[in-house]
């Protein structure tokens, strides 16, 4: 089964069933896969997917704002073991109650205050164990502010990765919202993020949502200036194995994701070069 | 100054606990995340009317709009998935997914419960009314009633209440059809329009289990008449009496609704 590379970065994209021919005979820009579905039964594609790249596990495992039922943990070990990828990915995300009525179908950050943290670091913990591979966990905007919050982002962050040593997969696009509706610049934003336990960072696009009004994240190609602070964020991020295009969806085309995935390799081939 | 501020962490003091403020509140901050995803998912709730001491009034018009786009990102996603076949016939120009941009859904989210039973038809219907005469075949209406079932399972992830008493679980969908619904899908995905003409009496079964894995099932006459006892105030004796069936075969009937999640078990009154 292919692996990671060792000796260079890795960069890849979310696997999109309907673009598996063209993924197929793309090898050239495509390193490595992450797997936000499991495929399905009927995928003829997906064997021939399984010999070719690396994949990497990150589909919805559960929120770590709760235990993870025994369900969950099973399933997670079972994709684990299916994909064997080097790392496990899960999010900073509180999206359903606790009862599980309402869900939010969506990414949706929790509260940032000593309760989550802690609720955050046990349950990483045991997702961990249980799936015996290294979990790294991926930051998430939020659009609002609610009345609670004890620290911020980046502090609920550093103080994750340094109790749990796990590693930090950044969505940099997550940060340049953030960034953009606070009115701050990007890389001022990132200052105090734990950038040096940066293991995987997700690049997209990024355009204007009528009911935002304002920019949200699209599954459109990387921008420039994501992909510049993206390499910004490459180059304070030592332990950096791989970057992944984050374009999933039925909607993107062949055509798109082949800019995407040029676009991303020749910004980070750039920065490569210069340092 | 614009408002900078808008995600949960706010730079501005009034906002953010000091140090001292520190460690659990008096009320658990899961709690009030579960009321923030409350207020996110009930129109109702943020009505006018509803103020909450979570949001400032800035917060909560940013919320609002926070709302409206998790629901159309929601219910396009559903429609997208639900209505496969019916899209493909129209084009994606009429597909319903659009639907999810005109004034008539801009109405339903002013109710909207992000997940409910009761939104998820709204939606549905939408559909129905707008696309049930954009063709005359017989079965195109059977195709859209098909799909309506079927999204009703994707959109309706509202849990149903536990009881003492089996009951058929909310999102459940019991319809009878008269075209052969399998020739349909065979000729649509070979992306050929059906020139069905045959009648093949049907009734399907859609459900979708706690886990949110959706089945159609072909029920059987005595699966059906189980299945139409089973209303919420019957004991299992009960029901098998009033479908005619022996307690065993009953039983066996409705461990099998269980498991794809059609009919909610009764409470364990030890448990």
């Amino acid at each position: 089964m292919p692996q990671i590379p060792q000796n260079r970065l890795s960069i890849g994209t979310f696997y999109n069933p309907h673009l598996a021919q063209f993924t197929l005979d793309h090898l050239e820009l495509i390193d490595h896969l992450s797997m936000a579905d499991p495929p399905a039964a009927e995928d003829e594609f997906f064997p021939e997917i399984q010999r070719q790249f690396p994949l990497l596990l990150h589909d919805y495992l559960g929120q770590l704002s709760d235990p993870l039922s025994e369900f969950a943990l099973a399933r997670a070990r079972e994709l684990q073991q299916r994909y064997q990828g080097p790392w496990i990915a899960e999010h900073f995300q509180c999206l359903h109650t606790e009862e599980r009525a309402r869900s939010l179908d969506y990414v949706f950050p929790p509260l940032y205050t000593e309760e989550f943290l802690q609720r955050f670091c046990e349950n990483a913990f045991i997702l961990r164990d249980a799936v015996s591979a290294p979990l790294v966990m991926e930051n998430i905007p939020g659009f609002f502010s609610v009345r609670r919050a004890q620290m911020s982002e980046a502090e609920f962050l550093r103080r994750f990765f340094e109790q749990t040593g796990c590693g930090f997969l950044i969505d940099v696009p997550h940060t340049w919202l953030a960034a953009n509706y606070r009115g701050a610049d990007p890389r001022q934003y990132l200052e105090d993020f734990p950038l040096d336990r940066v293991v995987e960072i997700h690049v997209a696009g990024v355009e204007y949502n009528s009911d935002l009004q304002g920019p949200w994240i699209a599954p459109t190609p990387p921008t420039d200036e994501i992909l510049d602070v993206a390499c910004w964020v490459a180059e304070r991020a030592p332990d950096l194995r791989a970057v992944t295009v984050d374009v999933f969806s039925p909607t993107v085309t062949a055509a798109q994701l082949e800019d995407s995935m040029c676009r991303t390799r020749a910004a980070f081939t750039t920065t490569a070069a210069a340092s | 100054m614009s408002h900078a501020g808008c995600l949960h962490y706010d730079c501005r003091s009034e906002l953010i606990m000091s140090s001292t403020q520190r460690g659990f509140g008096q009320s658990s901050d899961r709690h009030l995340q579960d009321q923030v995803i409350h207020y996110l998912t009930d129109a109702g709730l943020r009505s006018g009317s509803n103020d909450v001491d979570f949001l400032d009034a800035n917060e909560a018009e940013r919320a609002e709009r926070f709302s409206r786009f998790l629901a159309r990102r929601y219910y396009r996603d559903r429609l997208h998935r639900g209505f496969r076949y019916s899209a493909r016939l129209l084009g994606s120009e009429h597909a319903p997914a659009n639907l999810m941009e005109t004034p008539a859904f801009d109405l339903i989210l002013k109710s909207c419960v992000l997940g409910s039973l009761v939104t998820a038809r709204a939606v549905g219907d939408l559909v129905l009314s707008e696309f049930e005469g954009k063709r005359s075949e017989g079965w195109w209406t059977e195709l859209l009633q098909y799909e309506f079932a079927f999204f009703v399972q994707l959109a309706a992830s509202e849990p149903t209440p536990a009881s003492s008493f089996p009951q058929r679980s909310l999102s459940t969908v019991i319809r009878e059809f008269q075209f052969s619904l399998p020739e349909i899908f065979e000729s649509l995905r070979k992306r050929r329009v059906p020139e069905i003409t045959r009648l093949v009496s049907t009734t399907l079964l859609f459900s979708r289990t706690h886990h949110g894995t959706i089945y159609v099932v072909q029920l059987d006459a005595l699966a059906c008449a189980v299945m139409h006892a089973v209303n919420g105030s019957r004991q299992p004796a009960e029901i098998a009496e009033c479908a005619g069936a022996s307690q065993a075969e009953t039983n066996r009937i409705l461990e099998d609704l269980v498991s794809i999640g059609a009919v909610l078990p009764r409470l364990n009154k030890a448990a």
